[in-house]
C-alpha cells in the first residue's frame, strides 16, 4: 500500500470515520494521516498544561501512542480529537503532579503582580495584558489549570473534563472556578483599562 | 455574592446549571451589575486565555505524524511500550515555553479537525489511568445530557460566552422544554452588553436595551477591526461563525465534500484489487512461520511481523492467516508477559479482525478471545 504522497495537514482530506476505520484494522498510513490532522490540538493541550515543549512533545506523541493502542474501544463516528485530547490532558496531568516532576520544580510559575499603571493605550496593553495572563495561568496549580484549558480552550463538558481527569463534575466545576476567579483578579486591571481604550475608540 | 454563588456564575457561563439554578443565577444578574461585571471578566479571562498561543519550534509538526508512526512500528512494539515515557532531559527543559507574540484570534482548530460535539462516553489512556478512568471505561456508553452549547443545532456565533439566545442544553435534570430566549436572557448586564456587540448582527438577538449596549457595540465593532488588522468590522465575526459552522458540520459531510488524496484512497481502497499475488509473498511467510518465539518480546515482534505481512499483501489469500496469527501471538505475549499492552493489542486486533468483511476464520478468533 503505497502512501508516500501526504497532503497537506490542512488540505482536504478523506473521511476521518474512513480513516480511523483503516486505522482499526491496522493501517498505519491511515492512522498517521490521523495524528497529521489533530497533532496541533494534541500539542496545544499538552503544551498549555505542562508548559514545557520537550514534556509536551512526549506527552503528545504518548497520547497518541495509546489512543492506536486503544483504538478498538473508540467507537467510530465520534469526533476522534476530544477522545485522543483526553488521554493527552490525562497524560500531562498525571506527569505535573508526579513526585519527580515537582521536584524538578516543575511550573508552579512565578505570576508577577501587574504594575498598576497598565502603560499607554493600544496594541502595548494587549501585550502586557496577555503576559500577565499568561503568568497567571503558570501559578495556577497543575490541576487547576488543566481543568481550565480543557474548558477555556477545548470547550469540553464538565463531564468530558470530568472523565479525562478521573474527577468528579462537581470538582470540575468548583477547580474551573478558583482557577477563573485567579486569572480574572490577576487580569483584571487589564480588563478595566480595555474598557476605557474601548471606550475611547468607540466615540 | 457569596463564594458559592460566584461558583454558580462560572457554572452559568458554561450552561452546567439546571433550569432553576439557572434562572435564579439571571434572576440574580438583572439586579445586581457587580455580578454581571464579574460574569463577563470571566467570559473575558477564557476568551483571553484561548487566543494565547501554544507554539511548537518550527517544523515540528512536520515531523510529527512519522515519529509517531514510527513508534508504532518498532519491533518492540505495539507502539513503543515501556520505553519509560518521561526521559525527557533536566530542568534545562522546564523552562516556560509558552508565550511569543500573541494573535487575538488565533483559535486551536486547525482546517479538518472535527468538532467535540456531542459528549463521548469516556475512553481514557488505558494504563496510566487512574481507577476512576478505568471504571469510566466501562461504563455504559450513555450520551451525557450536558451537551455543549455549542452542539446546538443552530449555534450563534460564539455562543459560549453568551449565555443567552438558543436552545441551551442543561444538566441531567433539565426537562427538555427551554424557556424562550426572550426570557432567559439576562438583560442589560455587562455580559449582554458584550454579547450584543459581537453579535449584533444575528437575527433573534434580543434587541439592545440600554445606551450603555451601544456603545459597547460601537467600541466593539471598533475593536473587531482592529483585530482584523484593517479589515471591514463584519468580517472578524462572520468568519468566525464560518469557522464555527465548519467544525460543526458533521464529519460524514466531509468526505463528499471534499477530495479524497490519491496516495490515501488507494491505500485505503484495501483488497479486491488486482489478482492475489501468489508467490512474492510464500517466502516471507513461511519464514513468520517457522518462527519458534520463546519470550513475551518475541512474540510480540511476532505479532508485529505478521501484522506487516498482512498490511503488506492485503490481498494475498494468506493474509487472512497473518492476521489470525497476528491476534494468536499477541495473545500469548500477553500470555507469557503479563502486560496489559499486550492484552490490548490483542483484544484490539482481534475485535479488528471480527470487523473485517473478508474476514474467513471469525469462530478461531471469537474462541480465542473466549478462552480464559
Amino acid at each position: 500500500m503505497g502512501h508516500s504522497a501526504r497532503p497537506p495537514e490542512t488540505g482536504p482530506g478523506p473521511d476521518e470515520t474512513f480513516l480511523l476505520a483503516r486505522a482499526q484494522q491496522g493501517d498505519l498510513a491511515a492512522f498517521e494521516e490521523v495524528v497529521r490532522r489533530h497533532q496541533r490540538r494534541v500539542y496545544g493541550v499538552a503544551l498549555r498544561i505542562v508548559r514545557a515543549h520537550d514534556v509536551a512533545d512526549d506527552v503528545a506523541q504518548e497520547a497518541f501512542v495509546r489512543a492506536w493502542r486503544s483504538l478498538d474501544r473508540f467507537e467510530l463516528g465520534r469526533p476522534f480529537g476530544p477522545w485522543v485530547c483526553r488521554i493527552a490532558a490525562n497524560l500531562a496531568v498525571n506527569h505535573v503532579r508526579s513526585p519527580r516532576a515537582r521536584e524538578e520544580g516543575l511550573p508552579e510559575g512565578h505570576a508577577e503582580t501587574p504594575s498598576a499603571d497598565p502603560g499607554p493605550l493600544g496594541a502595548v496593553l494587549d501585550a502586557e495584558a496577555k503576559r500577565v495572563l499568561d503568568e497567571a495561568v503558570a501559578a495556577l496549580s497543575p490541576e487547576q489549570r488543566a481543568v481550565f484549558v480543557l474548558r477555556a480552550v477545548e470547550e469540553m463538558s464538565y463531564e468530558e473534563i470530568a472523565g479525562a481527569l478521573g474527577i468528579s463534575p462537581g470538582t470540575v466545576m468548583s477547580r474551573l472556578f478558583r482557577a477563573r476567579e485567579r486569572l480574572a483578579k490577576a487580569l483584571s486591571p487589564y480588563l478595566g483599562a480595555a474598557a476605557v481604550r474601548r471606550k475611547a475608540g468607540g466615540s | 455574592m457569596s463564594g458559592h454563588e460566584r461558583e454558580r456564575l462560572s457554572a452559568y457561563l458554561d450552561r452546567q446549571l439546571p433550569v432553576a439554578e439557572r434562572a435564579a443565577v439571571e434572576a440574580h444578574l438583572a439586579g445586581c451589575p457587580e455580578c454581571a461585571a464579574f460574569l463577563a471578566e470571566l467570559a473575558e479571562v477564557d476568551e483571553a486565555a484561548a487566543a494565547l498561543p501554544a507554539e511548537a519550534p518550527e517544523g515540528y509538526f512536520e515531523t510529527f505524524p512519522a515519529r509517531v508512526r514510527s513508534r508504532l512500528e518498532a519491533p518492540k512494539a505495539g507502539g513503543g511500550r515501556r520505553v519509560p515515557v518521561w526521559t525527557w532531559a533536566a530542568a534545562a527543559a522546564l523552562v516556560l515555553a509558552v508565550v511569543t507574540p500573541l494573535t487575538l484570534r488565533q483559535r486551536r482548530a486547525a482546517p479538518g479537525e472535527t468538532l467535540p460535539a456531542p459528549p463521548v462516553a469516556l475512553q481514557p489512556a488505558p494504563s496510566m489511568a487512574e481507577p476512576a478512568l478505568a471504571d469510566e471505561a466501562r461504563r455504559p456508553q450513555t450520551p451525557s445530557p450536558a451537551l455543549p452549547a455549542r452542539a446546538a443545532p443552530a449555534p450563534p456565533g460564539r455562543s459560549k460566552s453568551v449565555p443567552a439566545a438558543g436552545p441551551a442544553p442543561v444538566a441531567a435534570d433539565a426537562p427538555a422544554v427551554v424557556p424562550p430566549a426572550s426570557e432567559v436572557v439576562p438583560r442589560a448586564s455587562k455580559d449582554e452588553a458584550r454579547a450584543e456587540g459581537r453579535f449584533a448582527r444575528e437575527p433573534g438577538a434580543p434587541p439592545p436595551a440600554p445606551a450603555q449596549v451601544a456603545t459597547a457595540q460601537v467600541a466593539l465593532a471598533e475593536a473587531e477591526s482592529a483585530a482584523a488588522a484593517g479589515g471591514p468590522a463584519p468580517e472578524p465575526v462572520a468568519n468566525r461563525e464560518k469557522g464555527v459552522r465548519e467544525r460543526l458540520r458533521p464529519a460524514a459531510a466531509e468526505a463528499t465534500a471534499e477530495s479524497v488524496s490519491p496516495a490515501l484512497s488507494a491505500a485505503t481502497a484495501g483488497p479486491a484489487v488486482g489478482a492475489p499475488d501468489v508467490r512474492e509473498d510464500e517466502d516471507a511467510f513461511r519464514r513468520l512461520e517457522a518462527a519458534r518465539p520463546r519470550s513475551a518480546v518475541e512474540r510480540r515482534r511476532l505479532r508485529d511481523d505478521w501484522n506487516a505481512f498482512a498490511e503488506a499483501h492485503p490481498t494475498s489469500l494468506r493474509a487472512d492467516e497473518a492476521r489470525v496469527r497476528a491476534i494468536v501471538a499477541a495473545r500469548e505475549a500477553w500470555l507469557a508477559g503479563g502486560d496489559e499492552s499486550d492484552e490490548d493489542a490483542f483484544r484490539r486486533d482481534a475485535a479488528a479482525y471480527l470487523q473485517r468483511q473478508d474476514a474467513r476464520q471469525k469462530p478461531r478468533v471469537e474462541r480465542l478471545l473466549a478462552e480464559p
